[in-house]
């Protein structure tokens, strides 16, 4: 053979495997509305910057006929590209190829690629929409599962790792992004679940869609599975480009530095967001973009547990994670879901070496049976955790509440945060006002003529003395009581002193988080 | 569609100082003027165990029961077999009693939380003393 025919012979080769599962299959993937594997990695990266691997791989089934059927690529595309001149490596599952279903060789060469961006020390994208395990198969099918759980895990704080669930996701295949740093949903396409409908239908007798029990708006805003959800598939890859923009590519390294830019200060100005009536609502995400480069604030798990508030942003130009107490919703408290949310983001922050800023405005923890029940105590905990733990540069600054559990929680000094600022406006006390005067003067209260009144005046006593900032001032545990309008520039000082932070570490393998 | 960033910013700064916030969240004794979530207007509200009605914890199939009404039962004493998650698990009963009631039959497909019997307790003042314990749910 001369070598034209050869590469003719290759071209041939190339097309058939390139088809995926045929037109029909791509007629109905478009028909619900979806990409096709391809032109999602298309999309997603660079132009030109996609090269693949592992195109002429064969599954391996040989049980119920499956060796007289041909699966192109195995039902999932590999690579490697750039986004936005970030290197990546990238696996698409090809749903109109046996239903993008997971054999033995569909894992391998996820787990081949994973390895590849674990060496190279580059961030890994997965798209899934898949079936879940190719049956057929049977335990080889879980094997690649548990090959691809391990990796992820290993992976986990080297590099970051990325799922978007652009199909269904079922079963064991859920626990692949659960493992992940960040999971991206769309609206009507995403589907996640350990059990679908038709089980939940067998088992119970229960109907559910698949969208009220597993679909982009469930895992976005109850289950928090999902930190990113999009309307269209185009808007979440927008959505995954502009992260790209905000996190290192690799743990050993900082996250690109772009130009300064100073905040928009005419459109967000702190003296019109933030209300002078210490007990009024306002939106503290005004707030952080009153603070950051070009008012830039790009928002992780918006819909999740909204009294928090996380996300990035850039400061003098470097990349900064916003942890933010959110007044408007729940009036700002701590629970299990914003408690869970914060301590992942921060760990996040601290193993991609991105500076936390932490923005305080809370009145506690939230109280309930529902809440103490379902483990408020373990999964607050969560919070204390990650916040002692994480070495990278910590501030906060304190804008109004501080009490409590919920002031040590939000990098207090005593969680060893680097710089405490405060406004004059904080109020850092053991409680709320309210409830300290109803149990210090409980006697005076209870056996005075006129309890309300003496009540009222007690509270106005305390108020007065404690609800501010300079009691903590006076022991030292603010570094600074600052004017609101001083707090970009606090920050960037702090942030440029802070660059070369080093913490002595004690020896140990890992800690026990509260898990 | 999306606005342009000035208009957004208008819009944002309005949805702030929206006095349609008519919802208020009591901790410590004041009322926070606050949006709440509706995870949070939808939490579950506690109500102490009553252990005269027995439910089933999982979804399945009955099996088998093995009392009926006026059986006299132990703590421990088996009254129900759920065939569920590929085991057949027995459903025993919580306190010393009597059957007052079988809700269920032999085929049945029942789901989490089915009442399946009802027991009245030999010794009634143990339940007596279990509620004064009853927590209150406002907060």
């Amino acid at each position: 053979m001369s070598l034209t025919r050869k590469t003719s012979d290759l071209k041939k080769r190339t097309k058939t495997a390139v088809s995926g599962g045929g037109i029909e299959a791509v007629k109905k993937q478009k028909a619900v509305g979806k990409m096709t594997a391809r032109e999602r990695i298309l999309a997603l990266l660079d132009a030109n910057s996609f090269h693949e691997y592992d195109l002429f791989v064969e599954h391996a089934g040989k049980d119920f006929d499956m060796d007289k059927k041909y699966l192109p690529g195995d039902g999932v595309i590999t690579g490697t590209g750039t986004i936005g001149g970030y290197p990546v490596c990238v696996y698409a599952q090809d749903f109109t190829v046996a239903g993008g279903s997971l054999g033995w060789m569909h894992a391998k060469k996820i787990t081949k690629i994973m390895d590849l961006a674990l060496k190279l020390n580059v961030p890994l994208v997965g798209i899934n929409d898949s079936g879940g395990a190719r049956i057929q198969e049977g335990v080889n099918a879980l094997a690649g599962y548990g090959e691809i759980f391990f990796r992820n895990t290993t992976a986990s704080g080297i590099i970051p790792q990325i799922s978007v669930i652009l199909g269904p996701c079922a079963g064991g295949a859920v626990y692949s992004p659960a493992l992940t740093d960040f999971v991206f949903v769309v609206n009507k396409i995403s589907k996640m679940f350990i059990t679908g409908p038709e089980v939940i239908k067998t088992v119970l007798g229960e109907d559910i869609s698949m969208e009220d029990l597993g679909g982009a708006k469930v895992h976005s805003e109850i289950t928090g599975n999902a930190h990113f959800y999009a309307e269209s598939e185009q808007e979440c890859f927008d959505q995954i480009k502009q992260l790209f923009t905000y996190i290192p590519w690799n743990n050993k390294q900082k996250a690109i530095r772009f130009q300064t830019k100073a905040p928009l200060t005419k459109q967000y100005k702190i003296e019109d967001i933030f209300p002078s009536n210490p007990k009024q609502p306002y939106d503290v995400k005004l707030i952080i973009k009153a603070i950051c480069d070009d008012s830039n604030f790009f928002e992780v798990h918006e819909r999740f547990a909204p009294n928090i508030v996380v996300g990035f942003a850039r400061i003098d130009g470097n990349t900064v994670g916003f942890v933010a107490n959110q007044p408007l919703v729940l009036a700002g408290v701590l629970d299990i879901d914003s408690s869970d949310k914060a301590a992942r983001f921060i760990r996040f922050c601290d193993a991609f070496n991105i500076p936390l800023i932490t923005l305080v405005d809370l009145p506690g923890y939230l109280p309930g049976v529902d809440q103490e029940h379902a483990g408020v105590i373990r999964h607050g905990a969560k919070i204390l955790y990650a916040y002692s733990e994480a070495t990278v540069p910590k501030l906060t600054v304190i804008l109004r509440k501080a009490y409590g559990g919920g002031y040590i929680a939000m990098c207090s000094h005593h969680l060893k945060a680097d710089f405490v600022f405060a406004w004059p406006t904080a109020e850092i006390a053991v409680m709320g006002p309210e409830g300290a005067a109803n149990i210090i003067f409980r006697n005076e209260i209870n056996s005075a003529e006129n309890p309300e009144e003496v009540r009222k005046q007690k509270i106005k006593e305390y108020k007065e003395k404690f609800a501010n900032p300079y009691v903590a001032a006076a022991y030292g545990y603010i570094d600074a009581v600052i004017a609101p309008e001083q707090t970009r520039d606090m920050l960037v000082h702090a942030l440029s002193i802070s660059g070369h932070k080093a913490l002595p570490a004690y020896q140990k393998k890992h800690g026990i988080p509260p898990f | 569609m999306k606005l342009p960033s000035r208009y957004k910013h208008k819009r944002e700064l309005q949805a702030d100082n929206d006095d349609s916030i008519t919802n208020f969240l009591a901790l410590e004794g004041y009322a926070y003027r606050t949006k709440l979530t509706p995870k949070f207007v939808n939490r579950h509200i506690y109500e102490p165990e009553n252990l005269n009605i027995i439910r089933s914890k999982i979804p399945g199939v009955i099996k088998k029961i093995a009392v009926s009404v006026g059986n006299e039962v132990k703590r421990g004493t088996v009254l129900c077999i759920v065939d569920a998650m590929k085991m057949h698990n027995e459903i025993c009963a919580f306190q010393d009693g009597i059957i007052t009631d079988v809700y269920v039959k032999p085929g049945q497909t029942i789901t989490k939380e089915t009442v399946l019997f009802n027991i009245i307790a030999v010794n009634d003042e143990q339940n007596i003393s279990s509620d004064n314990n009853q927590a209150s749910v406002d907060i």
